[in-house]
């Protein structure tokens, strides 16, 4: 697989609500099979651009491009049906259905790859492939947060996207939870899928990304290998100063 | 596990099917079929609503309008143009539809109007109708319609035989199509739709075609339905046409039976309906909205799911309990009118089913060597 080749693009992405500018002039590529870090401080405008990417909020200037395509301004279940998935920082799930429906219904409608035949068949892989197989028939209230991150995962995977965006899946994790958040994520990289992951938990950041894009007030601000970027004295200081050390 | 319902819904419309032929032989009186359309006319009128808003949890007040389009459009083509009712129903049916595409391409696409402002606007869209209907001499125009000299094909012995198959088959049709939605790829969206519509959307629900397919369905259902309700009323008026009660009836009955399932407004269309009827029969025809409502606070209060879920998980005890209750009904009132059995068999019912799960449980235990069988046919459903 080629390293440098580009699947998701923004160029110059811009998006306020009233006064206020979320994002600004945003440029960055996203290359396949790699796991993009989309880290910087409250507010910098990470959500948004995941939301924008998604077609969940439209962007005001600039666009979006998705191997190649302008998918920008599309109908969001038609950028998710050419195979960009989600996560949300706040779990989401359909509350009036078990564990095993939520994950058919992104089975059923997600078709990156076509449609799979046994659509419970299918989605109880995904679940297995979270852990969270023993839950399939239970309703999702009786989930707690993390199995309920788990479940977003599951059914972000089941729509067999290319690429994956990851909303502060670890957020809120306790330690030994959020080893094996670290670990699906990197087996989730070794089925060939392309991941950006926010994320505010740096030890994670830095032992899963390829690379990160640092973003501060919405404005581009460093980009490298995680290491190497979160070291630099600007993003340091976007962290607001001293408390953080690498 | 899907299939059985469906065979139970299915034979009991062959048995309906059957009960005109019954009442020819046994000459039992003809208010049972009278009584039998108003259920079936409910059944399509409330599964018609619940298809769209129960099934995507979007509540419209819009029904009037579907079913007066229905009501006026056949009354109109019969009366003024000489049209037969059976050529008059299609054309009923696809008014209705069309306006309920049109209200719901505007609706729908503006992302502004979602939840109440969705309702608000059906219920606009409901009351805009009636004055409409009224101001506008071609359709009503203060006057009213009355439908004299429809024919009924000989094959029907009256007019009550003909408007019983005509309802009973809509019921049918109008059943058949929310349980085909229930289990297609347009039902799961819909309900996903229900429970979060951004993140359905982003998962790759196209939202917006299916609110409007399912909408548009709802509405030719409703029309086709009204179609056939004009005939029944025999005078179409718009104060009898236009009432809110033909929306919040639906929406009563739907909650009550259960919106996350085809068979719930079935249930819930012979619950209200039996009991609204007795009322009038009996002379409290005033008590019958304050009856109604209050069912409806009880319901939400105690049976959120509605009967369909309470019944599912204790549907043998229940059946048992309704049937002694009918035969005690049977030897102790004999002779015994057959209507104010079967309200009654139903609402000992109903007393049942909302007993809570917490004092069922305790109950059932007590009995659970006799039911100890009950489990596998209520999983069942």
């Amino acid at each position: 697989m080629n390293q440098h080749d580009v699947i998701l693009e923004c160029r110059h992405v811009g998006k306020h609500f009233g006064g206020l500018q979320a994002l600004h002039d945003v440029s960055l590529t996203l290359r396949r099979g790699e796991i993009l870090g989309l880290v910087g401080p409250n507010g910098s405008g990470k959500t948004t651009l995941i939301n924008v990417i998604s077609g969940y909020l439209p962007c005001d200037q600039g666009q979006v491009l998705f191997e190649g395509r302008v998918i920008s301004g599309m109908e969001p279940h038609k950028i998710a049906a050419a195979g960009i998935s989600r996560t949300y920082q706040i779990p989401h799930p359909f509350r009036g259905m078990t564990v095993l429906e939520n994950v058919m219904v992104a089975a059923q409608f997600g078709h990156a790859h076509g449609r799979p035949r046994d659509l419970a068949a299918y989605a109880m892989q995904w679940l297995d492939f979270v852990g969270l197989g023993a839950f399939a028939h239970r309703p999702v209230g009786s989930l707690n947060l993390h199995q309920l991150k788990f479940l977003e995962m599951a059914r972000a995977l089941a729509a067999r996207p290319k690429v994956l965006m990851l909303d502060e899946v670890l957020a809120g994790l306790n330690p030994g939870e959020m080893e094996e958040g670290v670990a699906l994520v990197a087996r989730i990289r070794d089925t060939g899928t392309t991941i950006v992951m926010v994320e505010h938990i740096m030890r994670a950041v830095t032992s899963l990304a390829d690379r990160v894009v640092v973003l501060d007030q919405g404005k581009y601000l460093a980009e490298g290998p995680p290491a190497e970027v979160l070291r630099r004295p600007e993003v340091v200081k976007a962290y607001l100063g001293s408390d953080y050390h690498a | 596990m899907r299939w059985k319902p469906l065979l139970a819904a299915l034979g009991t419309a062959a048995l309906l099917a059957a009960i005109p032929l019954l009442q020819r032989a046994l000459g039992f009186s003809v208010y049972y079929l009278v009584f039998l359309y108003f259920i079936f006319f409910w059944v399509a009128q409330a599964t018609s609503w619940n298809l769209f808003s129960g099934y995507a949890g979007m509540f419209s007040f819009g029904q009037v309008a579907f079913l007066g389009t229905g009501v006026y459009t056949v009354a109109i083509l019969i009366m003024r143009y000489g049209w037969s009712l059976p050529a008059a129903l299609p054309v009923a049916a696809a008014l209705a539809g069309l306006l309920a595409f049109t209200v719901g391409w505007i609706v729908f696409r503006l992302r502004s109007l979602r939840g109440e402002l969705f309702s608000l606007f059906t219920l606009v869209v409901g009351i805009g109708g009636g004055y409409v209907a009224n101001s506008t001499p071609w359709i009503d125009g203060g006057q009213g319609i009355a439908l004299t000299r429809v024919g009924y094909p000989a094959l029907f012995e009256s007019m009550t035989e003909y408007l019983y198959y005509l309802g009973l088959g809509t019921a049918v049709l109008a059943v058949s199509v929310a349980a085909a939605i229930q289990y297609s790829r347009l039902g799961r969206g819909l309900f996903a739709i229900h429970d979060d519509e951004r993140v359905a959307e982003g998962l790759g629900v196209p939202t917006f075609r299916y609110k409007l397919t399912a909408f548009t369905i709802n509405g030719l259902l409703a029309g086709l339905s009204g179609g056939i309700h004009a005939v029944q009323m025999n005078y179409v008026a718009v104060d009898s046409v236009f009432t809110l009660h033909f929306s919040l009836y639906a929406i009563l009955m739907s909650v009550l039976g259960g919106t996350r399932h085809w068979m719930g407004p079935i249930l819930g269309a012979l619950v209200i309906h039996s009991l609204s009827d007795r009322l009038a029969s009996a002379g409290f025809s005033e008590l019958q909205q304050v009856i109604t409502g209050s069912t409806l606070v009880i319901i939400i209060l105690f049976m959120r799911d509605g009967i369909y879920g309470r019944l599912r998980d204790r549907l043998q005890p229940t059946l048992v309990l309704m049937a002694v209750t009918a035969l005690v009904q049977w030897l102790a009132l004999r002779p015994v009118d057959g209507l104010t059995l079967l309200t009654i068999t139903v609402f000992v019912a109903l007393a049942m089913l909302l007993l809570p799960p917490a004092v069922y449980d305790r109950v059932a235990a007590a009995w659970r060597p006799r039911f100890s069988s009950g489990s596998g046919m209520g999983s069942a459903l």
